[in-house]
Order: structure tokens, then sequence, then C-alpha cells
């Protein structure tokens, strides 16, 4: 029997109060390590989307849609822009564009979304085949990594697009051209795990297939009256060396597309300039992906800062209670401390054993807090990635929650203080003569 | 063996109090008895080294206890001095077994489960070893209360009114037990209470007025 085993003893001893203390104490330390885990996710799929993109060119609209939309994915399009419009980006040989890929948005798979691009997309985030090959032929995909596990596709499986983001049956393409799976990707932690890829011109046809006539969609579509069965596949045949480069959206100029992803061959004064150019001086938009996700950060930093001020809050106050329980236990066991000092314990060892308990309590608090957040960002993951489709987990661990838990401690040394002052000064005789 | 001279002891908002010079040996008895407010509990206390005397002294085992403090004076009593009280507390949260190491750890003596089993079995309450104390009868815990005092093997048990809220039979039970623990681990012992009964067991007797 030492200090430590007979402060543990005294903390278990009366279950409901430490179980209360813990919990208060938990609640508040989870919901800040909760906050730590979910910031710190956030920040990493929006960090690791950027993809050095320097600029997205789109229609009209929301900046922050538009990057939103067409980097990650979590958005519909602001509209489509005409590939006449873009021409001069396409060029080659222009002196300001290092690279720029083209995106045909609008349609999905069972709430993933069908990317209509290049082969340039793979490049941005790294991307390489896992199995099969490249989207070369028309209604060919190479899905992402996640799509592949979480919807059980494999190379051969064919399926019928729908019409935006929601999984609706009414939405259903049913009478286009399906998509067949020819390849499937490595991992990369990206929101290319999460995509559908294949040309743009794939998606065009499916969209003349279905025959739709509206001038413009919900997600900014444009219909083409096309019937069903005029149209032979076998024309559509790429070979290898034939794969959709942006050469051959200059010879589809009377189509539209989503968007351009752009990043410069340097960030001179030209460069920075073409945004406001966009602008000012056409019906596009463009938006620069690092400004308009620090506007996002700084709006949700807002939110996220009043809920760390009142988790901090909480934990304090769950501190108080922490400072309450041993305060009122002192009441009870001021017989037992003063027996301790008859039977040989220093001042001293009072006051450790009374920190101790305060300590314990922090510690048994942390722990609960900590299961609760981590716990808790496991079982949202899901629903994120059901809404988002995008991968959280609670099994990320930050170097942040050391400071948590160094300071759990600090607050459990800090509200045992006083009542170990108290054990302390305990008067022996006085204490005795009474009982 | 305990010896005290000429103590006195002054309340901070109270009476001076002068007490009789007495001497214990090794297994010898000592009865002091006194009505209540006459300063008895002052006086086991100030042997304990609980209080601090204005004058005197207080020799436990040769040593002057008035001349220790702090850590000190808190080892020494929780080795040589053995205190009993009229209510027996306990550490609630521990068991038995768990009070007794305790007592030996703050004493900065070996935990040893022979030597608590050993005492516990000459008190016939070993098989209430690993209860909780709060489970046990009055009488139960007035022998694991002697139990305590008697683990570390000191020279001095003091008990203070270990008798008064006992009936006739229970009365000669505890005294004796008392009795037979000093003597066997050569203590001396130190009882101060108005319980007039226990005149016919010990005759070393000092009367407080």
């Amino acid at each position: 029997m030492n200090i430590i085993k007979l402060s543990w003893k005294n903390i278990v001893f009366k279950p409901w109060s430490l179980v209360l203390s813990m919990v208060l104490f938990g609640l508040g330390i989870g919901l800040i390590i909760f906050l730590f885990l979910l910031n710190n996710q956030l920040q990493d799929k929006f960090d690791k989307n950027l993809a050095e993109i320097d600029l997205v060119v789109g229609a009209k609209g929301s900046p922050l849609q538009l990057i939103l939309c067409n980097m990650y994915h979590v958005d519909a399009p602001t509209g489509n822009i005409p590939i006449q419009s873009i021409k001069p980006f396409l060029n080659p040989n222009h002196p300001l564009i290092k690279n720029v890929v083209p995106l045909s948005l609008g349609d999905s798979y069972n709430g993933y979304r069908i990317v209509g691009t290049t082969f340039d997309f793979l490049d941005l985030y790294n991307a390489e085949l896992d199995r099969g090959e490249h989207w070369y032929h028309d209604f060919d995909v190479v899905i992402g990594s996640n799509v592949a596990k979480t919807l059980g596709l494999k190379i051969g499986d064919e399926f019928q697009s729908s019409h935006g983001l929601i999984e609706d049956p009414n939405l259903v393409h049913d009478d286009a051209h399906g998509f067949k799976v020819i390849g499937v990707l490595k991992s990369t932690g990206s929101v290319i795990d999460q995509l559908i890829l294949t040309s743009p011109k794939s998606i065009w046809d499916v969209h003349d297939h279905q025959g739709e006539t509206t001038d413009s969609t919900e997600d900014g579509h444009e219909g083409h009256d096309h019937a069903a069965d005029d149209h032979d596949h076998s024309d559509h045949q790429h070979s290898a060396e034939e794969a959709f480069t942006n050469a051959d959206l200059l010879e589809n100029s009377e189509r539209d597309i989503t968007s351009l992803l752009i990043k410069f061959k340097g960030r001179n004064y030209q460069a920075l300039n073409m945004q406001r150019s966009i602008n000012e001086n056409t019906d596009m938009q463009a938006a620069t992906p690092a400004i308009e996700i620090n506007r996002l950060y700084s709006l949700m930093g807002v939110g996220l800062d009043a809920l760390r001020a009142i988790a901090i809050l909480i934990s304090f106050v769950s501190g108080l209670s922490i400072f309450i329980s041993l305060y009122n236990s002192l009441k009870e066991r001021k017989y037992e401390l003063a027996l301790m000092r008859v039977m040989g314990s220093s001042q001293a060892k009072l006051f450790s054993l009374i920190t101790m308990e305060g300590v314990l309590l922090a510690l048994l608090g942390f722990i609960f807090g900590f299961l609760l957040a981590h716990g808790g960002m496991e079982l949202m993951s899901e629903v994120m990635r059901e809404k988002y489709r995008y991968n959280f987990s609670g099994w990320i661990f930050l170097k942040e929650e050391l400071w948590v838990f160094l300071g759990a401690l600090i607050v459990g040394l800090i509200a045992s203080l006083i009542p170990a002052w108290a054990a302390y000064r305990t008067d022996i005789a006085n204490t005795l003569a009474d009982g | 063996m305990i010896r005290a001279n000429d103590l006195t002891y002054n309340y901070v908002r109270g009476p001076s109090l002068s007490f009789p010079s007495l001497k214990c040996d090794n297994k010898e008895k000592l009865l002091i008895l006194g009505n209540s407010g006459c300063g008895k509990t002052t006086l086991l206390h100030l042997l304990a080294g609980i209080l601090k005397p204005k004058a005197g002294s207080v020799y436990v085992d040769d040593q002057d206890m008035t001349s220790l403090s702090g850590n000190n004076l808190d080892k020494f009593r929780g080795k040589h001095i053995g205190l009993i009280f009229q209510s027996s507390h306990f550490i609630k949260s521990l068991t038995v077994k768990e009070n007794l190491m305790l007592a030996q750890n703050l004493a900065g003596e070996q935990q040893s489960i022979p030597l608590i089993k050993e005492i516990l079995t000459s008190l016939n309450i070993e098989h209430k070893l690993d209860s909780k104390t709060e489970r046990l009868s009055v009488g139960e815990q007035q022998r694991v209360a002697i139990a305590r005092a008697m683990i570390n093997a000191p020279g001095v048990l003091l008990a203070d009114e270990p008798t008064s809220a006992l009936d006739d039979k229970n009365c000669e039970s505890v005294i004796k037990l008392l009795q037979e623990q000093a003597s066997s681990r050569d203590a001396s012992l130190v009882i101060v209470t108005h319980d007039a009964r226990l005149k016919s067991f010990i005759p070393n007797q000092i009367l407080l007025s």
C-alpha cells in the first residue's frame, strides 16, 4: 500500500462521484480533441487537394462554389463554359500557362462524381493505375480506390450514370450508353480516390443520348437533342495513341465544359493579373484556390474558435467539479487524514495524496474524453463519407493531444491544490478530540 | 518505556494545564483516570507528540519527543507509539489488510502480509483480512484498531477511552486483549479513561483532577 494505490482506492471508493467528475471533465476534453481532429483532417483534405493548381476558370457565380465543386467535388457546378471561350488557355505554347486540365462534370454513380477529363488530371494528384488501363475509349472509366472499395466495382463492371450528385433513381440516364470500368487507381489520400474518370466526350455523349433539350440544367448542363440509338459506338473507339487531349477539345469548340484547372509557369505579375482580367473581361470567372480556401478557413475558424473556447470553459468548469469533489470528501475524511498523521504520515504526504487524487481524476477524465473524441470521429466519419465522399478517421492521433493531456493533468493538479493545502494543515489534536 | 516529566500545556484561548510526572516501563501498565474535561485526552496527545507541551519532557524509549519536530516526529510516532481511540476510525476505502499495510508503510516499515495475518490471528479476526472495515461489528473494529496500533511493534501503546462505549463483557474482553498484546510485544500500556471499571484490571493508576 502506497500513496498512489491509496489515491486510487479513495477515488474508486465513491464510484458515482468518480463517474460524475470523469464524465464532466471528459466531455470538455473530448470536445477539444474532437475539434483538433476535425480541423486537422479538414485542413489535410483541403491542402492535399490543392494539387498546386493556381487558377480555376469556370462559369460566373460564387468563387468558393467554383473551387469546392471543381477541386474538392463537394458542391454543384456554377454552370458551363463554352470551349470557344477558353481556346486561348488551351494553346500549348501559352507564355504563362504550364498545364491546363479540363473538367466536364454533372453526372455521378451512386453519389460518386464522374469527371470527364484528360490524363493530365492524374498528374495533378500523382495518381497511378493499380490495375487495368486508362480511359482510351469512350465510356471507359477509371475509378478511384475508394470508389472501387465502397461500391465493390471491378474491371469489366458496367453501370448507368445519374444526373447530379444525388442518388435518385429518377435521375438515372436509363437510355444513355453505360460506362464500363477498365481501370482502378492506387490510393492517393486525395479527392481522386473518390472520383470516376472518363473522357469529356463520354460525358457529352451521355447527355446527347439522353435527348435532353433543356437549355440549362440544375447543374448547368446544356442538353442536346439526340436519339438514344442513332449513335454507333464503334465510331468512338480510340487507340492508345488517340487518348482525349486538349487538342480534341479545340476540335469540339461548339461544346461546353465545366471548368479548367490551370497551373502557371511562374507566379509573375502577368500570371497574377490573369484572374482579374478573366473576371473583368469575359463571361467566365476565375478563382484562386489558395485564396478561397483561406477564406473558408477563416469562416470556419470563427466557429471552431468559438467551439474551442466553449470546450476550454467546460474543462475548467469540470476542473471545478474535481475541486468540489475533493473538497467535499475532505470533510468526510478529516479523521482519516488525522489518523494517517498519527500513523506516521508527514504533512507533505497528505498533500501529495490529495493532489494525486486530483491528477488521477483528471487522467481518467482525459482517457474518457480521448475515447469519446476518437470514437465520435470514427462514427462521424461514416456520415461524412456518405455526405461528402471524403474519408475521415478516428484512428488519427495528433501531437496536439499530448498538450491536451498535459493541460488536463495541470487542471487536475490546480483543482486539487486548495483541498491538498487543507489536508496539509489538518489539526490532528482537534480532529481526534472531535472524533 | 515512556516517561513524562512536569508537563504543562497552554490552550490558545483556554486554561493552562499541569500534569503529574509519570513513568511506565516495558511490559508495565498504567491507568490514568479522571473525569471529563480534566485534560485526559490532552495528556494523551502530549504523550503521543501530537501536541507540543509548554514545558516538560516526554521520553519514549529514551528519545526526548519534545526535541523532535516535523517529519522526524511523525516517523518516530508511527514507529514507536501505537494509538487506540474510543471510536475506531479507519481508511474506509481500504480493507482490514490494506489498513494494516498502510500503517506499516507510513511508519516506514516493510509491508508484511504474514505479520498482518499473525497479529489478526492472535486477535481471532484473521477471517476478516479482506473485509472492508465498515462491514465489521464494533467489537471486530476494536480488535482491528488494536492490531493496527500493534502492527509496527511499538514500545508504547496509548489508549484513549478504549472501553467507554462497551458493555461489561466487551470491556473486559478489550482490556484483556490490550494487556496481552502489550505484554507479548514488551510494550508499555498507558490507558487514559474515566471508566472506573478498569481500576480492577490495572493497579498502577494516576488520578487526574
